[in-house]
């Protein structure tokens, strides 16, 4: 079982917000490892959600600490197996090589030939992984990664709530 | 159509001017600069004073220390760039020590934001580890909000500084401004009633002590918890210890006051806090230099913590039971738990313990003579209950520490968090302005008068008189007792020497100045400079050699106190 636990938070949409938050890791001397940012389903607001490697203890003090934070309305911690998430990748391929459709086909993965040899795949960050191994042989040229999006699961636990 | 009705035409910089009158402001501390000029035109019509200080570190410890001292919101100003980068130090001592300020400084105008423009720097990016919140209003329009907004947060739950960075375009345009009679942050829950079950829970754990001890905070001050802690103290005959900041919560001749734990606290405050196996943390934040090494004070031992603050739970320690809401509530819901179960306390053998330490040690001086307690002990004996100290940083402060008696919430100001040297100065000339009736008397030392003695000036100029004592050995003092104790006699860049000659550096800005010879030549120049009209630097000669203790070295816990 890993650590890696995902901060699900809401906040005002507002410059400086994001830089506020990220600082209460960085300060602390903790990597992100992903932070994804939208619009949230209330007019006004932002849902960031950010995933990183922490213990419960961790967690705990930083879900305070980005609660403190004025602009934050709401802070959701929980571990990464107590949600769904899905990662979108992108990758740009050099040519459209025997095979490439049969792959993409396999991982449920979008083939686009306009203008260049695209791949696009949304799931979970390992099954990427192991697409873009299977890319290799057709010449990755690049590639993009959204990082971790996630919902809390109706049945999850160990779920830590700051705010309303 | 300047006016100051609602809906009408108001430029930026009149509308911040009305917002801090509004706020009931009567003192700005600051320095004016070109993105300040609008707004210091503004003020030209106000019957705010504006404070003119030296140096905007100055300014804000200035508005500190006002804070500190009135429990009011203290406002500091500054200009762009160097105005800014200067004012940071006093507003980063505000934000560790919890204190209200608001710092207003000028941007460039829009259009240069982002380019370099002179005298540009990215205020709100710089300040934003070290204020509470900070906003850039962006129109005129916006700016009675975001003062009444940075009044709201500063003064509010774990109180701290606000930055407000007004742009030089947007003070000057006018526009139609509404100045709202209060804000709402969403989000923002300054207020939390303690939750009753984890109160009783905390009851629970006092009956079952048998040697608790309180131990009072900063937060102890500023929720004004004195006599509810000294109800709990009698009632369970506890010992109540204090951490640097909460010197003065309680009055420190209180018979069951034991004075401040930590590096430099007091020996039996130490020795009693290790020996408890119960603390009662009332607005402290357990911090390194109060707890020392956190394990070994953790040790069988229990910790209750009574915090406004949620990110205060667990922070520093493990075997804490956390209780989050304002503090004089919790404090009063706990005290009222512990009388219905136990109407008083019979002398147990942890009182006689207290009593037994108490008598052997209060105001022992520990390594020989030292001429800094005395002179301490007799600033004390001259001031009044309500009279006011504040300190530099380094081994003044330790002194001040260990052998000044704080008898009232608001007279000890200190830099504790931060630990900023040039701190006491303009600290007590902020403070004189917000008490004026009271003596306000700053204990220095030669390095850390320095850093800000240029405020001298301002006090002066502004017939604001305070007394300075400088405990003048020569070096920067805990500098070099670290180099005597801890690194083998090595000493490096601690030597002052004997320049300059600060009687005649208060001469020459027009205060009074006089050097001591001896203890008694100290008295009466104190006695004398109490009736000055005009700030008064008394400089002392202490022997460089003079070491600070009782005195526990970083990483040590609080049983290996040196004497």
């Amino acid at each position: 079982m890993n650590n890696k636990r995902i901060f699900f938070i809401r906040v005002a949409d507002r410059p400086g917000v994001l830089f506020r938050i990220t600082s209460v890791f960085r300060r602390r001397n903790f990597n992100i490892e992903s932070v994804t940012v939208g619009k949230a389903n209330v007019p006004g607001e932002s849902k960031i959600v950010i995933t990183i490697d922490v213990d419960e203890e961790g967690a705990d003090a930083f879900a305070r600490l980005v609660k403190r934070i004025i602009d934050v309305y709401e802070v959701v911690e929980a571990p990464q197996d107590s949600c769904i998430f899905r990662e979108l990748t992108l990758i740009k391929v050099e040519k459209n090589g025997n095979g490439l459709e049969e792959i993409c086909k396999k991982y449920g993965a979008k083939l686009t030939l306009n203008d260049g040899v695209y791949v696009e795949y949304c799931g979970e960050p390992q099954n990427s992984d192991a697409l873009l191994q299977e890319l290799d042989k057709y010449k990755i040229k690049d590639i993009s990664r959204t990082g971790i999006t996630a919902l809390v699961k109706e049945s999850g636990k160990d779920i830590l709530r700051f705010g309303h | 159509m300047h006016t100051d009705e609602d809906g009408n035409y108001m430029s930026g910089a009149r509308a911040i001017v009305r917002s801090l009158e509004k706020e009931g402001v009567d003192v700005i501390f600051g320095i004016p600069g070109g993105a300040t000029l609008p707004f210091y035109d503004a003020l030209k019509d106000s019957k705010i004073r504006h404070i003119l200080a030296r140096h905007e570190q100055s300014a804000s410890h200035m508005a500190d220390g006002y804070a500190r001292a009135s429990g009011r919101v203290g406002v500091c100003s500054a200009t762009s760039g160097p105005g800014a980068t200067n004012l940071l130090t006093g507003v980063a001592t505000a934000y560790m020590d919890s204190s209200p300020v608001v710092a207003i400084t000028g941007q460039v105008a829009k259009p240069f934001i982002g380019k370099d423009a002179f005298q540009e720097i990215d205020t709100v990016g710089v300040y934003m580890p070290v204020v509470k919140y900070s906003l850039q209003p962006l129109s005129p329009r916006e700016i009675p909000e975001a003062i009444k907004k940075a009044f709201f947060i500063s003064s509010t739950g774990r109180q701290g500084p606000v930055l407000v960075d007004v742009p030089k375009d947007v003070q000057v345009e006018s526009e139609k401004m509404i100045f709202p009679e209060s804000v709402s942050l969403k989000g923002y829950e300054p207020y939390y009633k303690p939750d009753p079950a984890k109160v009783r829970e905390a009851a629970k754990l006092i009956l079952q002590s048998q040697r608790p001890i309180i131990l009072v905070g900063g937060g102890a001050i500023k929720a004004n918890v004195g006599p509810i802690a000294v109800e709990l103290a009698e009632t369970l005959m506890a010992p109540i210890a204090s951490t640097l900041m909460g010197k003065g919560a309680v009055p420190e001749n209180h018979f069951l006051s034991v004075g401040p734990i930590g590096m430099h606290g007091t020996f039996h405050a130490n020795k009693l806090i290790t020996e408890s196996d119960l603390v009662i943390g009332v607005g402290a934040r357990f911090s390194d230099r109060s707890t020392m090494d956190v394990n070994e004070f953790e040790k069988e031992k229990m910790i209750i913590g009574l915090d406004i603050d949620p990110t205060e739970a667990k922070k520093n320690l493990k075997n804490e039971l956390a209780v989050i809401g304002d503090v004089n509530e919790s404090l009063r819901m706990l005290v009222e738990f512990v009388k219905s179960m136990m109407p008083y306390a019979e002398n147990s053998p942890w009182t006689k313990r207290v009593k037994e330490l108490k008598d052997q040690f209060e105001g022992k001086v520990f390594g020989g003579q030292a001429v800094s307690p005395f002179i301490i002990k007799k600033v004390r004996e001259q001031l009044a209950e309500h009279d006011i100290v504040t300190t530099e940083v380094g081994q003044t402060q330790a002194w001040a520490e260990l052998f000044y008696k704080a008898l009232r919430p608001r007279t000890f100001l200190t830099s504790g968090g931060l630990g900023t040297m040039g701190f006491g100065f303009p600290a007590a000339i902020g403070a004189k302005v917000a008490k004026f009736e009271s003596n306000v008397v700053d204990l220095a030392g030669d390095g850390s008068f320095l850093m800000t003695a240029n405020s001298l000036a301002t006090s002066v100029k502004e017939g604001i008189p305070v007394i300075v004592v400088i405990f003048n050995n020569s070096t920067l003092g805990m500098i070099a007792q670290w180099q005597r104790m801890v690194y083998d006699n090595r000493m490096v860049a601690s030597w002052l020497g004997e320049s300059p000659d600060f009687s005649q550096l208060a001469k020459a800005f027009g205060a009074e100045g006089r050097r001591v010879n001896g203890t008694e030549d100290f008295e009466m120049a104190f006695k004398e400079a109490l009736s000055n009209e005009v700030t008064t630097v008394i400089d002392v000669p202490i022997p460089p050699e003079e070491n600070v203790l009782p005195f526990v070295p970083s990483g040590k816990s609080l049983r290996e106190m040196i004497v």
